[in-house]
């Protein structure tokens, strides 16, 4: 999709905000997804999804012509994410609640709150150790229920390949959780 | 989307899974707020009354008029008494030459 933002700048028009926002609205979810994949920090793919979409805010407003916004924003949304550990982790020594073992509360909470909490942080932690084409994958998959067709369309590869490589982190998952311990998942 | 396995394992695994990042994915997911553009104030091209322009004609009109009288004035008043000067030097120092002592003279003289 070729978008021709409207020229802005000094003395020109600002860029066209309600085709802006409806980009934003189409794409959001999945410029986070593929940042969240990279880190598994909710909070953090956040700040790179609206990061890439101030850029092409900013590049629209230098008047610069992007031939399609979707595979811009995803690309910035990877060198971002790929650009975090370096921007954010070492400049402030610091992170996300969500990467340390997935308790978001010390509230005291339900025992089936608390196995829930505990089994996805099991989880996060094997995602972590899956290959990163794997956890782009998984991600796309459940967080944002695309099928097989448009995850593989997303990311430039066969959809055979996203069946196969779902297929195996499932059971990759199950076996660790298994070895874990984790027999009923809350 | 097809389904590799659905062993009771890999049923749950896929709850789980779902259940997990359904959790993570913020819902709703927030609206981006754009940095508002600080407009720098343009010059507003405003169109005087005709009355006023004519007036503002007339005076620019009369200044280039009077700056122009004043150029020519200056310029021959100037070459005027370029051109007397000469003779008013020459007769000055025929005078003092007149005028001048011997003794001085020589006196100037190296």
């Amino acid at each position: 999709m070729k978008v021709d933002p409207p020229a802005a700048g000094l003395g020109r028009a600002e860029p066209n905000r309600a085709e802006f926002e409806a980009l934003y609205h189409r794409h959001s979810r999945e410029v986070w997804a593929l940042a969240y994949a990279r880190w598994m920090d909710a909070d953090a793919a956040l700040d790179i999804a609206q990061e890439a979409f101030l850029r092409l805010w900013k590049q629209w407003e230098n008047g610069e012509e992007i031939q399609n916004p979707r595979a811009w924003l995803l690309r910035v949304a990877r060198n971002l994410a790929e650009d975090y550990v370096k921007s954010a982790f070492r400049r402030y020594g610091t992170m996300a609640p969500q990467q340390m073992n997935g308790v978001h509360s010390k509230e005291i909470q339900p025992l089936e709150l608390l196995e829930r909490q505990e089994a996805f942080a099991q989880l996060r932690t094997i995602l972590e150790q899956l290959p990163q084409a794997d956890r782009d994958i998984l991600t796309l998959r459940y967080a944002l229920d695309y099928d097989a067709q448009q995850i593989a369309e997303m990311l430039g590869i066969n959809a055979t390949a996203v069946h196969m490589r779902l297929s195996r982190a499932r059971q990759r998952l199950a076996d660790r959780l298994t070895a874990q311990g984790v027999q009923t998942i809350p | 989307m097809k389904t590799i396995d659905q062993s009771p394992t890999n049923r749950d695994v896929d709850r789980l899974l779902s259940d997990f990042f359904k959790s993570e994915l913020p819902d709703p997911f927030p609206p981006m707020k754009l940095p508002v553009r600080a407009e720098l104030p343009m010059p507003v091209a405003t169109r005087e009354p005709a009355r006023e322009r004519r007036a503002n004609t007339t005076r620019a009109k009369l200044s280039i008029a009077v700056s122009v009288a004043l150029l020519i004035g200056g310029c021959w008043y100037l070459s005027g008494r370029m051109s007397d000067a000469p003779e008013q030097a020459k007769i000055g120092k025929g005078i003092d030459n007149a005028k001048m002592p011997k003794e001085i003279k020589k006196a100037m003289q190296p």
